[in-house]
């Protein structure tokens, strides 16, 4: 086997007898993490020095340690640890929920890394979808019609009983042609709302998803029990993976407002405000909202152009707006 | 060193004549940005030209699709990486002057990579982990709030920086 000799010029490191074995990789940490402390007594320091020079592999492993360790010296601490604990748990950015009467605050459940692809994956691969700041209006084989919200996705299941709509995401309005022989179900990660011929809205916050009516009855149900409650014209209900609430009785202009490309609010927290223009934006708006407590808000905004929403809102507030990128922006309290 | 066969190159050369606009206008529809979808179909085809069992390829439709998806999951979550990190930095530095757009792109090229080294982890380790090296947190008090033993908290550093290995040396 001559040639075996002749051909052996790949790099160090790169067959396998010269990659450290992963017991070595296991001393390699060990000592690696000793050596961090500051407590580390000199003759451990000591012992390191001789392990070292024991075995180019001791080496080699030890550096290839000390490199992961610098890289993570890399990144701002604070906003990587931020990033790499929400963004690697799933945990998203905190949203409320916001829906005339029906308001409820709480963050997003942490779902998993996991469900998180899974959900945008369903989101990618839907029938039809907005991205955040767009509405969309389709129309359906029987002539009723549907309005995505922002960053919503739906997918249209028509058969001979029935006309489903998956709402995989985000919020629509549904204007129903009557057909008693095929009912009209919108069904969302919490709930279904059956009609025969009407209008209402179903919206999907991730943690709750809310049902208001427009028009005539709807029958809105829990996926996860059986409990269900009849809405009619302007009473809303909010659904969530423990139950149905009431029927409440709620403003449709206010909640219908988006449709028209407007968020008129009357006396709601700023924090709640800005939680709800965000939906529209494609970056974030950052703010302390304990900060922000204390200062409310009425008034119509445009939900087609948030950065002027934002101005008007800074107009009559006293607040300061930083821009980091286009993505980001930044709000305080003056 | 892997050598490029001829007829391994013919079959790539005709999945891309035969899908590369369709793909193309599959990602865009996805995507919305062009640029990023003309970036994604060519990532696409450079995984398609690396994987195996090219020339037992059915349906190609279908394993375009799919190799192109993971990539486009990949480029959303890298992306939310990114705009969680800008809006932390915001959060926490407001008043620090803007680091140069290299130096930016440096520091989000890093995260993903750290990210990609963490993923497979579970959260405990990797919070221990993070808490340590990004904010010098005290083994006793990593202990304390994930409410485990500091044996356990230094089996979790050990644990972390082996799995960066793994990911990265193999």
């Amino acid at each position: 086997m001559r040639h075996a000799t002749l051909t052996s010029t790949q790099p160090e490191g790169r067959r396998g007898d010269d990659a450290p074995s992963a017991a070595i990789v296991a001393q390699a940490t060990d000592w690696y993490l000793k050596a961090q402390d500051d407590d580390c007594p000199s003759e451990v320091r000591a012992a390191l020095q001789d392990w070292l020079c024991a075995d180019p592999m001791h080496r080699l492993a030890y550096g290839r340690i000390d490199e992961i360790w610098t890289r993570f010296g890399q990144v701002d601490a604070q906003a990587g640890k931020a990033a790499l604990d929400t963004g690697l748990s799933g945990a998203g950015r905190r949203r409320r929920s916001m829906a005339g009467g029906l308001m409820l605050a709480c963050a997003v459940a942490a779902s998993g890394w996991l469900a998180l692809q899974t959900q945008t994956a369903r989101y990618l691969l839907a029938d039809h979808r907005t991205v955040p700041g767009e509405r969309l209006t389709i129309t359906l084989a029987d002539r009723s019609r549907v309005t995505l919200n922002t960053d919503s996705a739906i997918d249209v299941r028509y058969d001979g009983s029935e006309r489903r709509i998956v709402l995989q995401q985000g919020e629509i309005l549904v204007e129903v042609t009557a057909d008693p022989q095929r009912p009209f179900v919108v069904e969302s990660r919490h709930a279904t709302a059956r009609a025969l011929g009407t209008q209402y809205i179903v919206r999907d916050d991730a943690v709750a998803t809310t049902v208001a009516v427009i028009e005539s009855t709807v029958e809105a149900c829990s996926r996860a029990s059986d409990a269900c409650v009849t809405l009619g014209a302007g009473e809303a209900t909010l659904i969530t993976r423990d139950g149905v609430t009431d029927a409440e009785a709620v403003d449709i202009d206010t909640l219908t407002g988006w449709r028209d490309g407007v968020l008129a609010v009357n006396d709601r927290p700023l924090a709640e405000v800005l939680a709800e223009l965000e939906r529209y934006r494609r970056g974030a708006f950052s703010y302390d909202a304990e900060a922000l407590r204390g200062l409310s808000v009425s008034g119509v905004f445009p939900l087609d152009d948030t950065d002027r929403a934002l101005a008007a809102l800074s107009a009559n507030l006293p607040l300061r707006v930083t821009r980091f990128t286009p993505y980001i922006v930044r709000i305080d309290r003056r | 060193m892997q050598i490029e066969h001829p007829v391994r190159q013919r079959l790539v050369r005709e999945l891309y004549i035969d899908h590369h606009g369709w793909l193309f206008g599959w990602l865009r529809k996805k995507l919305r940005c062009p640029s990023d979808a003309a970036d994604l179909a060519q990532d696409t085809f450079v995984r398609v030209m690396q994987s195996d069992g090219l020339a037992q390829l059915r349906e190609p439709r279908a394993f375009l699709t799919t190799t192109a998806g993971r990539l486009l999951i990949d480029h959303l979550r890298r992306r939310k990486l990114e705009q969680s990190y800008l809006a932390a930095i915001a959060l926490h530095a407001p008043d620090v002057a803007a680091p140069s757009a290299e130096e930016h792109q440096a520091a989000l090229e890093t995260l993903a990579a750290l990210a990609t080294m963490l993923e497979m982890l579970p959260p405990k380790p990797r919070q221990a982990f993070l808490m340590y090296r990004l904010e010098g947190v005290p083994h006793a008090d990593i202990a304390a709030r994930l409410g485990v033993s500091v044996s356990m908290v230094k089996q979790y550093l050990a644990a972390v920086l082996m799995q960066c290995y793994r990911v990265l040396h193999g």
